[in-house]
């Protein structure tokens, strides 16, 4: 080595600053941060244990704490590379990943999964076409048969007949109001008369008429008393039957 | 090209693409090739030509003339070579999705899953009611997607027509990742 260099490295070591100083002296204003560890943590609580430990135990009640602090404290030592060296690491990262995706997935509903997974497979399908519709494949032997004959005369002959066939059955009358108003009064009359009263009698189309608008518009109430009490509540209707 | 020829295409397209039922119900996926040969009184080789003709059409319409073999016999059906809307309800792509997670992580022998595996990772997870589950397996049944032996689903040829081999997988993977 020559002299420069020497004089180089003499100088280096003064400043402090070369890669070979042998100086072990530290700066007490320069603090040195360490990585945050669990260890650390750790001890830290034990240590505030102890602390106030001394406020509420006796002597001797910490000197046996003081004993098993001392054991707990060499394990903790090494806490941190104890959980990076076993095998556990190796899955947790699988593990991780995986409730990592649940995590994500525990957001969404059931059926915007659905959605999703409907819709992956609605971007992959080549369809295969199917149409509606009647088919013209002629089996080669039918192409020789006759038409079937279309009964569409038959069927509007059919309905003519029927047509020709019905009669009306309600002749329209002239009615005036005072003969609707004397055909109410006698009908809330009948009704009157007792309180079960069952209609047997055979009255005319006009009265009939008249009773089903009255108790349709609440003016009379038709109730049949009855023993089956599956029909109990039930509201009677009345049906108008003319007998020729 | 003659006007027989061209109305012999034009029968044989409307004839494979035409929905019909076979006799159990099922929704048939084209025509088999005996049909097709009774129904014009034809030859093989006269259909191969036909065919041939009918491919060379559709083709540039983005169609194209398939052929599988189902039970025993040729059959031959029109897909579209691009992607499409199917006919499926959300629901039903979705538990089509579920059961291809399933048969594609069997092996090549035996492609089948059983039913009860299916219907308890749907009703587990709420996303279908039991009512709404057999409706759907009954509708991917009726449409041709599945078929169903005993306890056991495994695919019908719609589902291989319609999705490939490497869709499938996509699917599947999809399938697992999302419906837990």
């Amino acid at each position: 080595m020559d002299i420069e260099s020497l004089h180089a490295s003499q100088q280096s070591m003064l400043d402090g600053q070369s890669a070979h100083s042998v100086s072990t002296s530290i700066d007490v204003n320069e603090t040195i941060v360490e990585p945050h560890r669990i260890e650390d943590e750790l001890i830290a609580m034990i240590m505030k244990y102890r602390d106030i430990a001394q406020q509420f135990f006796s002597i001797q009640e910490r000197e046996q704490d003081r004993s098993n602090l001392h054991d707990l404290y060499e394990q903790l030592q090494n806490l941190h590379q104890k959980i990076l060296d076993s095998r556990c690491y190796f899955q947790l990262g699988k593990t991780q990943q995986t409730q990592t995706e649940r995590f994500l997935l525990d957001d969404t509903k059931p059926e915007q999964r659905l959605a999703m997974v409907s819709y992956v497979l609605r971007t992959l399908c080549k369809p295969v076409i199917l149409l509606s519709g009647k088919a013209t494949l002629l089996i080669a032997h039918q192409r020789k048969e006759k038409p079937v004959k279309i009964l569409e005369d038959e069927a509007a002959e059919i309905a003519k007949q029927r047509a020709k066939a019905w009669k009306p059955v309600c002749k329209p009358e002239d009615i005036t109001p005072e003969d609707i108003d004397k055909m109410k009064a006698e009908i809330t009359a009948l009704f009157q008369e007792s309180e079960d009263w069952l209609v047997k009698q055979k009255m005319t189309f006009q009265q009939a008429d008249i009773l089903s608008q009255m108790a349709a518009s609440g003016q009379i109430a038709i109730e049949k008393t009855t023993s089956n009490p599956d029909l109990l509540g039930i509201t009677t209707s009345v049906i108008l039957k003319q007998e020729s | 090209m003659s006007v027989i020829l061209e109305d012999a295409i034009q029968e044989l397209f409307i004839a494979l693409t035409t929905r019909w039922h076979q006799e159990d119900g099922v929704l048939a996926i084209g025509v088999p090739q005996s049909k097709l040969l009774k129904a014009g009184g034809i030859q093989a080789p006269a259909l191969e030509n036909l065919l041939k003709e009918l491919r060379e059409k559709v083709s540039s319409l983005g169609l194209d003339v398939i052929e599988y073999l189902y039970k025993g016999e040729r059959w031959y059906a029109i897909r579209s070579n691009y992607v499409a809307p199917s006919e499926l309800t959300e629901e039903e792509e979705a538990v089509l999705a579920y059961i291809m997670s399933h048969l594609e992580n069997c092996g090549e022998r035996k492609q089948q899953v059983q039913l009860s595996t299916i219907k308890k990772k749907m009703l587990a997870g709420d996303y279908l009611t039991e009512t709404q589950f057999d409706r759907v397996l009954r509708q991917l049944e009726h449409l041709g997607y599945i078929e169903r032996h005993k306890q056991f689903i495994q695919y019908s040829c719609r589902t291989l027509l319609e999705f490939n081999e490497s869709a499938r997988k996509h699917i599947a993977e999809e399938a697992k990742q999302r419906i837990i």
